[in-house]
């Protein structure tokens, strides 16, 4: 092996003017996020830092214990490996149904939070915090109770933090948001105490986004009938302006599923994202385009806006595969990293020929894809996560539910879509690790050294598709290797 | 992972066995997003409503209301213990505060204030057309056309009954019911303009390209937006008449 390394190695100095490097990401191996067990998991939200990139979070609803509770999952080798326990609210505000899970991160220090809801008149939205360096969540806190609720029902939160608009300068000052639909709930004390909710009016899916520049928050939400609107503060979430219409949907339902195949329910809420190098926000949605016979061909519509939110583009579809005439995509989360691109999870059916179906049961068959766009969502490059389609059947609720939603990290060269498949006979949250630094081969993730060329090396002689860079796929010859050396020297983005 | 894939169907069937019989799986009237439970574990308490929070709290606020296809109506067991000897002044101030809980997202004591003041006088339209906007906020699209159909049967001539009545059928999927719901409101109010705008994108998806570009131009003129998206697509299957 050794002498098969050094002649490879040999070549490599006669490789460096060739072929251009690989743009495609490297994709890891599909990796369950928790220990198994054979009740559902479903609805992720998974968040990792950018002070550290191995570091990742993910937490979804769990019914390991029959009722659903918000399971939460570490990982320090950048999704390679999980510890999973479940997350719950101080024995007071406990309930029978526990769930909702939200996350967040302070990009600045590596700070994490993790959060979701206890539903019950003495629940409430709860939180923990997972320090930098820390090795787990440090105790958690009610960030708003149901008894103090107006609606006296707290449904549906997302969190997001990120620098007091006051002194966006100082890193040790940190504000966190929570929107639900009672309205935003801020914490200035890393999570320890709230304010009473500021209500943003009438709607659902209360996404909270924070600008690193100056700690402007925006928050995205559906209005619950054809408008998609957000509102936006600059003094720390005391006030809002807006709400500022980001699109008007074609097609409006509530919460039934009947536009799809299967019996699933579906939501019809929305993933938002601020790009932390010039503040441009983009959000996705998904929206019916047609309808033939009796079907409705559901696909994502992608929005841009480069004023703060004050006006945005003429929607237009995702199509990356030009596959949006087959089937119904849905269930996006968006999110861009340090270098503008931006990074994209969703479901579609279209590799099955089926139906919409009108009744609340029975299986509709599922991929988890992701995709990547450098041209601020001109065009994009997808990915199929799952190895197989999965049958929503095999739900744990007779078909009906995988969740309202999917969950995407990115940190670094990183990105680490969690998603939802019942490939191996229940429903189970998975991971792939999604690595745009393509030399990077050896595990410590973000960082290119003489092991990512030692481990690139032995993958290329043992022939592993991993090292094979360059087309025609299938062989591993020169222009692999050129590749390789072609993205070790420009390093990592 | 072996062992796993060997087990796996076997733990499904045993699951199933446990909690699965009758199950027509998740609730899809229940249109809060908090995680459904596991069919199986639901438990009814002692009132007879159910344990689940978010379940009961509808149920508490809903109490005393049956929606059918043809409307709302108010269960005669329950409307001496709702209505309590409150008179029509209190139902006015009920249905005033619903409004203003409205406003702020507060969706089920909403619901359950309309609810009350339709117990308290149901001959008035307004609390049967609050109680489904209140509804329609929860995403319950079927009780909410139930509730403006209660409407306009009250109020036969009431336009914006009629259009909130178009919407919840729209909402279920019914185009061609939509179409001619939207027809109706329009019949009674030419100036509609959001009327017109969903008639363009039913309109649209329908295949009715010129029809579509009549119903954009008509909503535009009358300062109502269609989808930008819609319209661009439109443009692109058939561009827009001379005149437009």
């Amino acid at each position: 092996m050794a002498s098969s390394i050094r002649n490879t190695a040999c070549i490599i100095a006669a490789a460096v003017a060739a072929a251009p490097a690989a743009a495609q990401p490297r994709v890891g191996e599909q990796v369950r996020a928790h220990a198994p067990n054979f009740q559902p998991q479903n609805e992720t939200s998974i968040v990792s830092s950018e002070a550290n990139a191995s570091r990742i979070v993910g937490s979804w609803n769990d019914y390991r214990e029959g009722s659903a509770r918000a399971g939460v999952s570490i990982s320090d080798d950048a999704g390679q490996t999980w510890n999973d326990f479940l997350l719950r609210p101080p024995a007071p505000f406990r309930a029978l149904t526990e769930g909702d899970p939200m996350t967040a991160t302070d990009n600045r220090d590596g700070t994490i939070w993790v959060g979701a809801i206890a539903f019950d008149s003495n629940g409430g939205l709860f939180v923990s915090r997972l320090d930098p360096g820390a090795g787990a969540f440090g105790p958690v806190r009610m960030a708003a109770l149901a008894a103090d609720s107006p609606s006296g029902f707290i449904d549906k939160c997302w969190m997001a933090a990120g620098p007091d608009a006051d002194a966006p300068g100082d890193a040790s000052r940190t504000m966190l948001y929570i929107g639900y639909n009672d309205g935003v709930v801020r914490s200035s004390d890393r999570g320890d105490t709230w304010t009473p909710p500021t209500s943003l009016g009438l709607g659902l899916g209360f996404l909270p986004r924070v600008d690193p520049r100056d700690g402007a928050l925006f928050v995205q939400y559906w209005a619950t009938d054809d408008r998609i609107l957000m509102q936006r503060s600059f003094d720390n979430g005391q006030t809002y302006s807006g709400p500022f219409l980001v699109a008007r949907r074609m097609d409006v339902w509530g919460v039934d599923g009947t536009r799809f195949p299967g019996g699933f329910r579906v939501a019809p809420i929305n993933a938002f994202a601020l790009d932390p190098n010039d503040g441009t926000l983009y959000v996705v949605y998904f929206d019916t385009t047609r309808i033939v016979g009796a079907n409705r061909d559901v696909d994502l519509y992608f929005t841009r806006s480069d004023d703060r939110g004050a006006t945005w583009s003429t929607p237009t579809i995702i199509d990356p595969s030009g596959r949006a005439d087959q089937g119904d995509s849905f269930f996006p989360w968006i999110e861009v990293d340090r270098s503008g691109r931006i990074h994209l999870v969703y479901y579609d059916t279209g590799l099955v020929s089926q139906t919409d179906s009108p009744n609340p049961f029975g299986s509709g068959f599922v991929d988890a894809y992701y995709a990547y766009s450098d041209d601020r969502g001109g065009s994009w490059t997808e990915i199929r996560l799952t190895d197989t389609t999965f049958d929503t059947g095999n739900d744990g609720f007779g078909g009906g539910f995988i969740g309202d939603y999917l969950g995407l990290s990115v940190s670094g060269p990183l990105a680490m879509p969690l998603y939802l498949s019942t490939e191996d006979g229940d429903a189970d949250a998975f991971v792939r690790l999604i690595n745009r630094c393509v030399a990077d081969f050896s595990p410590d993730f973000g960082v290119l050294d003489f092991f990512d060329v030692s481990e690139f090396l032995q993958a290329f002689n043992a022939q592993d598709p991993a090292a094979d860079l360059a087309p025609p796929q299938g062989t591993f010859d020169f222009f692999d290797i050129s590749a390789y050396v072609q993205a070790f020297s420009a390093g990592c983005p | 992972m072996s062992n796993r894939l060997a087990v796996a169907p076997v733990a499904a069937l045993l699951a199933c066995l446990a909690g699965c019989q009758g199950s027509s799986g998740v609730d899809r009237a229940e249109q809060a997003l908090a995680p459904p439970s596991r069919p199986g574990v639901e438990r009814v308490a002692d009132d007879g409503g159910p344990v689940e929070f978010k379940k009961r709290v509808m149920w508490q606020a809903l109490r005393g209301l049956d929606f059918t296809a043809d409307g709302v109506s108010v269960d005669a067991q329950l409307r001496d213990e709702i209505a309590a000897g409150r008179g029509v002044d209190a139902a006015a101030g009920l249905h005033r505060e619903a409004d203003a809980l409205l406003v702020i997202n507060a969706r089920e004591p909403a619901l359950g204030l309309w609810r009350d003041a339709i117990v308290i006088d149901p001959s008035v339209a307004a609390y049967y057309d609050g109680l489904g906007r209140g509804l329609i906020a929860r995403r319950r699209d079927a009780q909410a056309r139930s509730a403006f159909a209660t409407a306009v049967r009250l109020e036969p001539a009431d336009a914006g009954y009629r259009l909130r009545l178009a919407q919840s059928i729209d909402r279920l999927g019914d185009v061609p019911g939509a179409m001619e719901a939207y027809r109706h409101a329009l019949a009674l109010d030419a100036g509609l303009g959001r009327a017109h705008a969903r008639l363009a994108v039913l309109s649209y998806y329908a295949g009715d390209d010129a029809g579509a570009w009549t119903h954009v131009r008509r909503a535009e003129a009358l300062g109502d937006a269609v989808p930008a998206q819609m319209r661009r697509m439109l443009s692109a299957r058939t561009p827009a008449p001379a005149n437009d």
